[in-house]
């Protein structure tokens, strides 16, 4: 099964950029890609991974285990599950910091207390455990690690699909803050499309398995190229406008185990032409933008 | 609506003051030290009606007793007080086969179609269920109206949905099957607990539209539960929006977005993502996030988060009153 395929595009420093997608696009698995975490019997079969020109793919696991954490990391979905439940957050992160720098305990725990500020927890909640904290926090907690060493790239998969829409909110102004300060740049992954366009300067949005547009987000909305784009953005309701009809996709998304032949959108696609149902198209640049579309290429 | 007399009242529920408090368990030493008992208000005393062909929206966020309002009403659990009123008749009370005769009339779709289905059961089974133990339809009979009813949620051709299991479908076709075995009955209200907030942004507008089909056709009533205030907008006649038990603000969907006037409901509506870089919004941005359901603040139970809090609303709980025709609002501030 081809989960993500032929899909490249790149990030600048400080920008955030958003991957939008339905379930089973690829997305996630893109994101552990780009960490070498895909877990196994899934593999990466081709491509490159450049971080400031390194090649990641070229790296051995032992070089790999450094860059995650001091170059990329990564907030998920659900903090109760990649926290540790029977450790006092505090430790949680000092212990991170001892493993992968030299601090010592002292200066780990006066770090780890500047940290904890910087994300807007207050400091005596060191010594919480993580179900004394509310689901914001938790994920407050979460980014606090993934920034601890000042990564260049955090990957923040769905950080927010399972909080309210007003801490939701909290939580991607403190990645606006942190990038601002600190240069990071972000990959945020997200099935809300609506979210990502607010929030990101650049979108790629990925169907099955394929990057079929990137561009910035002005782009997407004002003009969207690719067809998938332009029916998603019909079909997703927007409450400053008055009286919209949303209209539904029509079909369902592609099964990764059985494909269709040629443009993964095609089934579903309004404007399909003869050749989307026998050959994929190329990943082609127009005019700057990225689109993966008979409609804009040579047949 | 003038079709109806004036004997058939042209509200279908009616809720008053109700109530729902979950004691929770006590730790050892608190047994031995305190008497004490603490609850979960998790609905505490709301009011609201829903009329004939209409849908109300309950929106909240998690923890504010939508869901829990939800089963109330189709007496799924008992209320700890308050009085449900449901077609001119009053069910808080009614108990084993009179319950069960009532369930014909009020339907549930729930938010997870991977779990809301029987795995084991064929979808022309699952959805003929409800026309068995009615009693409403029988062998070549009810598989007829099964058929009629797979036409209707768009799973077509019927003969061939009819024996498949819920595993050889996709979230947007179970969520179509359980559509399906709700309105089989027809219905006069469904409570629909958050019906797409698992369905691919694709095919959620496709849902909500069978959902407004059913209501054209049959002139049903839903309550609509969910945390997206743009669905909301999109189905809804009228909102209400709950926070921590208690309905804050309830008006129809116009007067709710352009006329907002609760603090919880304006930061609400600012804090819906809206697919435009360019939105040029008023922000309103509350700190911290909603406490607990067993230590409610004093007084109005938002002001420890209320940007436009004045001393009262330490102090007294505010009512929800009508401020202008049909929209309520429970601030001191009106």
């Amino acid at each position: 099964m081809k989960a993500v395929n032929d899909v490249s595009f790149s990030i600048d420093k400080s920008e955030i950029v958003g991957l939008v997608g339905e379930s089973g696009c690829g997305k996630s698995t893109l994101a552990f890609a780009i960490m070498r975490l895909v877990p196994p019997p899934g593999k990466i079969v081709g491509g490159k991974i450049l971080l400031d020109n390194i090649n990641l793919l070229d790296l051995s696991e032992d070089d790999m285990r450094k860059i995650r954490g001091a170059k990329i990391s990564m907030v998920f979905q659900d903090p109760m599950t990649s926290l540790d439940p029977l450790m006092r957050i505090g430790d949680q992160i000092v212990e991170m910091l001892i493993t992968h720098t030299n601090m010592s305990k002292d200066e780990a725990r006066d770090y780890t207390m500047q940290l904890l500020e910087l994300v807007g927890i207050k400091k005596d909640r060191f010594k919480d455990y993580p179900h004394q904290l509310s689901g914001g926090m938790r994920q407050r907690v979460m980014i606090a690690m993934a920034i601890a060493l000042r990564p260049k790239l955090v990957i923040a998969d769905e950080p927010t699909t399972a909080l309210d829409v007003i801490v939701q909110e909290q939580i991607m102004d403190l990645f606006k803050e942190l990038r601002e300060k600190f240069g990071t740049s972000i990959l945020l992954i997200s099935h809300d499309i609506a979210l990502i366009l607010e929030v990101a300067d650049k979108v790629g949005v990925m169907y099955g398995g394929h990057l079929m547009e990137f561009s910035s987000s002005l782009d997407i909305v004002k003009d969207p190229l690719h067809p998938y784009t332009r029916e998603l953005l019909k079909a997703i309701p927007n409450v400053e406008l008055e009286d919209q009809k949303l209209v539904s996709i029509p079909g369902n998304p592609p099964d990764l185990l059985n494909p269709p032949k040629g443009c993964m959108f095609h089934p579903r696609c309004p404007l399909a032409m003869d050749i989307c149902k026998e050959k994929e198209p190329k990943t082609t640049i127009v005019n700057g933008r990225i689109v993966k579309c008979w409609l804009y290429q040579e047949r | 609506m003038l079709a109806i007399s004036g004997a058939v009242s042209k509200v279908i529920v009616e809720v008053k003051n109700l109530k729902k408090y979950f004691p929770v368990a006590k730790t050892f030493l608190e047994r031995l030290f305190s008497r004490e008992e603490k609850y979960v208000k998790a609905v505490d005393g709301i009011s609201f009606n829903i009329l004939r062909g209409e849908i109300l929206s309950l929106v909240g966020e998690s923890g504010s007793g939508k869901t829990t309002t939800g089963k109330l009403v189709l007496r799924l659990i008992d209320p700890t007080d308050g009085r449900i009123i449901f077609d001119g008749k009053d069910i808080t009370d009614l108990r084993g086969e009179e319950l069960r005769v009532l369930r014909k009339d009020m339907q549930i779709i729930y938010q997870d179609p991977y779990a809301s289905l029987n795995p084991r059961m064929t979808v022309g089974d699952s959805i003929k269920d409800p026309l068995i133990i009615h009693d409403l339809a029988s062998g070549n009979e009810a598989k007829e109206l099964v058929y009629e009813m797979l036409e209707k949620v768009g799973l077509t051709p019927p003969e061939y949905f009819y024996n498949r299991y819920p595993r050889h479908l996709s979230g947007g076709q179970r969520q179509r099957v359980a559509i399906a075995r709700a309105m089989i009955t027809k219905p006069k209200l469904v409570v629909a607990d958050e019906p797409v907030s698992m369905i691919d942004v694709s095919l959620r507008a496709s849902i909500l539209d069978l959902m407004l089909d059913f209501r054209r056709e049959l002139n049903l009533s839903y309550l609509f539960i969910t945390h997206d205030l743009a669905v909301a907008k999109y189905i809804s006649d009228r909102i209400a929006i709950m926070y921590l038990g208690k309905i804050v603000e309830m008006g129809s969907t116009r007067e709710i977005f352009t006329n907002p006037l609760h603090p919880y409901t304006k930061a609400l509506l600012s804090a819906i993502p809206v697919p435009n870089p360019e939105s040029r919004r008023e922000r309103i941005k509350l700190p911290g996030e909603i406490p607990s359901a067993i230590e409610i603040p004093s007084g109005c139970r938002f002001h420890p988060r209320c940007p436009s809090k004045i001393d009262i609303c330490i102090k007294e709980e505010p009512e929800l009153r009508e401020i202008r025709k049909d929209h309520y609002v429970a601030c001191h501030l009106y």
